[in-house]
């Protein structure tokens, strides 16, 4: 698969500390995830939702040659993105639904992504969150990484752990801050 | 300092007034740094659900079946909607006095219980509520307040908090809400615990039931559906579901006829109905640590009279027979506090603490009770009926220990026979350098075990009773700082326990009709190394190989993989173990891969039909050598 390879070169370089590759490979997944959901949710049951574990994780088996790219280095580089392209997502969704009129034409792919349920689903909160979470990866990167893992990619607290590198105990000061400090932005109560 | 550091070190604090107190001193004079220390921690107390959820996702998962989950919410919520009001929060259900319910977590006999927002504390919290039907007759509404307030007396890390108990418009509790699954989720989803993980759980569970029994409150019905376990990457163990507990007077005083409780975590004297103290919760750990460690209860029975008589009357089934490498001092804790007869227990979980904390069956606190004549604790703490025995243990593996005189003498020479045992059993094998000689010598001292073993299909090897590892430390950790991916399918795991006939299933895995586009992917998860180092640091220099030895004869390498060169197959490992029954593994395995490959088999029906040996599974290893020996009955 060309998608294939491409990705796995893209690792490769980030592996080799190519930086510039990160660029290159949201795209992809931004791609590879907005297809996948598409097609699941039009093969599924009218009001089934999605799971963001399972979109991730069918992505990574799609895209990455599993054989050659087994590194744990290589999986976060992917879950990142993932991640980082489930937000995008999310937000570009959130931003459609508020800008467009009800009962216009809308491509078909556009409809299927607004089944994408929500949890406490106001289309504002998630454009507030996202450009919190922005934000945030100033104030404490890798609490932010966890975030997005977390929120965006699904993964539990010890998948993260193991993941970010960090100890368990660690992980769970992390995302104690990034919480507060996220739930505080958003509420605008910073002073 | 910056607010963060401040932050993460305040929220150890539980106390307002000592959070205050360090604020002060962190922060000093800077009342802006102060102030936004603040308003992170009312956020960190408020933040509740706020992203725990992730972004897409099904609406709510624990107890929602595939079918609409709103439809089984409003089902159950029907009996209760004449006592509840619109709820004035988008995305609720219904509101409660000032709460607004979120989602409902389970339903039980008694009533149901959800998730909801305190409008008042603006928090999460989990609402209790008394079906409307059992909320008319006087018993059940008793026995349901009693619960409240028999957890509100205790106020302890480990026993669920209770805010509020309030009885209009219907009875309902108001808890804190911990967010994760109960230990029986826990097990059901990933098979047994390793010895460290139940050692930390079990601490935690004792120090609750210490609690107890500081307030003079017997819970009574102590099992993995009670003990919630919180979300968090190092999760922390909650005492749930007091409604059978009792005051010990109370306790003393049963009805006849009435047994309260699960039967499979009960102990003998709640089975027998007679009068209760504290112990009989100890037991119940007991019956919880076997089945943390095993995967399955102690007594198990076709009926609950069935269970009852193996409580109270059978030794249960030895736990290196189920698990082989469950250390010796961890099993002889669970089965002291197993014993039939509670003065043959722990006396107090205290004592049970002490044991786990020392990795030694006997607690130190044991001796002053045997050796001082004075009585430690109130009358109502040390039962009337048992006597109290001199310093004589009957547990299945010890010897006999004879006079209370002696008790402190005698428990240090206890404490030298474990060491030497248990260091015998340490020295036991061969180094684990790699060197070819040395995998020889394991292959053929395993060999010859083999050869004493029975070679009739589907009988048991006697091989699997010995310890095939080489040290009694626990390998059920995950390791290498990777977590195993799982695609989407197998997200549930079965229990450890179970056999499969591996040539066979790795090529039925590989036979998959094509629709499923995983399918090539299982058999490299499945037998893909990883990295041997055990921390989650990862270790660039580490490397693991894969290698399978057939019949106890020479081990051949199937994969390698270092950082470097990365993953290398050396063998095809089907080509190897075509049409071989017996073989073992060794090689840095993940538990989860083994569980995963056997997962997707049970899975799929038609791969379930072929591989009629799905029964157990024996995983054991050496914490030295930090290689893993897995074995596969035929």
């Amino acid at each position: 698969m060309n998608v294939m390879n491409e990705i796995t070169r893209i690792l490769n370089d980030l592996q080799e500390g190519d930086l510039q590759s990160s660029d290159e490979l949201m795209p992809l997944v931004y791609n590879e995830l907005r297809q996948l959901a598409a097609n699941k949710l039009a093969n599924e049951k009218p009001g089934q939702t999605l799971q963001a574990t399972a979109l991730v994780h069918e992505a990574f088996v799609r895209l990455v040659d599993v054989d050659y790219t087994q590194q744990w280095k290589n999986r976060r580089h992917f879950f990142g993105a993932a991640a980082e392209a489930m937000r995008r997502i999310l937000v570009d969704r959130a931003r459609k639904r508020r800008t467009e009129k009800h009962g216009g034409e809308h491509q078909r792919l556009e409809i299927d992504l607004g089944l994408l349920a929500m949890e406490n689903g106001e289309d504002e909160s998630v454009e507030r969150l996202s450009e919190a979470i922005a934000r945030f990866d100033a104030v404490d990167p890798l609490a932010c990484e966890l975030v997005k893992l977390r929120y965006f990619a699904g993964l539990s607290m010890r998948e993260c752990s193991e993941l970010l590198e960090v100890a368990p105990r660690s992980a769970d000061r992390l995302w104690a801050f990034a919480k507060a400090w996220l739930l505080r932005e958003v509420r605008g109560e910073s002073c | 300092m910056n607010e963060r550091s401040i932050f993460l070190d305040a929220i150890e604090l539980d106390n307002k007034t000592q959070r205050a107190r360090y604020l002060d001193g962190a922060c000093g004079d800077d009342a802006l740094l102060r102030s936004r220390v603040q308003t992170l921690l009312d956020a960190h107390d408020q933040a509740g659900e706020f992203l725990e959820e992730p972004a897409v996702s099904p609406v709510e998962s624990s107890n929602s079946s595939a079918e609409d989950p709103s439809d089984t919410d409003e089902v159950l919520l029907q009996s209760l909607r004449p006592f509840l009001k619109e709820a004035t929060r988008p995305d609720c259900l219904a509101s409660l006095g000032h709460y607004q319910i979120e989602a409902i977590l389970g339903s039980g006999a008694f009533g149901i219980v959800v998730r909801a927002f305190d409008e008042k504390l603006s928090r999460i919290v989990a609402i209790k509520i008394l079906h409307p039907e059992l909320a008319l007759t006087s018993p059940p509404r008793k026995r349901f307040l009693r619960e409240a307030k028999a957890a509100a007396a205790i106020n302890h890390d480990h026993i669920i908090g209770i805010h509020a108990i309030n009885e209009l418009p219907i009875p309902y509790i108001v808890m804190e809400y911990v967010r994760g699954k109960t230990v029986q989720q826990q097990l059901d989803e990933n098979g047994p615990l390793e010895t460290e993980e139940v050692a930390r759980l079990s601490q935690q569970i004792a120090s609750g039931l210490n609690a107890a029994q500081t307030a003079n409150i017997i819970h009574r019905d102590i099992k993995p559906a009670n003990l919630l376990l919180s979300d968090a990457a190092v999760p922390r163990v909650i005492i749930t579901d007091f409604g059978l507990a009792r005051a010990v007077d109370d306790a003393t005083m049963t009805q006849t006829g009435v047994i309260a409780g699960s039967p499979l975590y009960m102990s003998p004297e709640q089975a027998r109905g007679e009068p209760l103290d504290h112990r009989a919760d100890l037991f119940s750990l007991g019956s919880v640590m076997y089945q943390m460690v095993t995967g399955r209860p102690p007594f198990r029975g076709p009926s609950t009279l069935a269970v009852l008589k193996r409580v109270t009357e059978d030794e249960p089934r030895p736990i290196e027979d189920i698990i082989p490498d469950v250390p010796d001092w961890m099993r002889q804790i669970i089965y002291r506090l197993l014993a039939k007869s509670r003065s043959s227990r722990y006396q107090s979980a205290i004592e049970v603490i002490d044991a786990l904390t020392r990795k030694e069956a006997d607690s130190e606190f044991n001796i002053n009770k045997f050796v001082t004549a004075a009585v430690l604790d109130s009358p109502s703490r040390i039962p009337q009926t048992d006597e109290i025995e001199p310093a004589r243990r009957s547990f299945p593996e010890r010897k006999f220990l004879k006079s209370a005189v002696v008790a402190m003498v005698v428990t240090l020479v206890v404490t030298l026979v474990v060491t030497y045992t248990s260091g015998s059993f340490l020295h036991f094998g061969t180094d684990h350098s790699g060197a070819t000689n040395s995998n020889q010598d394991d292959a053929s001292v395993q060999n010859q075990q083999l050869v004493d073993g029975q070679q009739e299909t589907g009988a048991p090897l006697a091989i699997i009773t010995h310890p095939i590892q080489t040290n009694a430390a626990s390998y059920r950790k995950e390791r290498g700082g990777v977590t195993y991916w799982c695609p989407t399918e197998l997200n549930r795991w079965a229990s450890v326990t179970f056999k499969v006939q591996v040539p066979f299933s790795i090529a039925a895995v590989k036979n998959v009709p094509p629709l499923d586009r995983h399918v090539n992917q299982y058999h490299v998860p499945f037998l893909h190394i990883y990295n041997s180092h055990s921390d989650v640091n990862f270790d660039p220099k580490a490397s693991g190989i894969l290698e399978v030895s057939i019949d106890g004869k020479e081990w051949i390498k199937l994969y390698s993989s270092t950082p470097d060169e990365g993953l290398e197959e050396f063998n095809n490992l089907s080509d190897i173990v075509q049409g071989q029954k017996i073989f073992y593994f060794r090689g840095s395995l993940f538990v989860s891969e083994i569980k995963m490959a056997c997962q997707f088999i049970r899975s799929r029906p038609a791969l379930q039909d072929k591989n009629p040996y799905l029964n157990s599974l024996r995983i054991s290893g050496s914490e030295e050598s930090e290689k893993a020996v897995v074995v596969f009955e035929p």
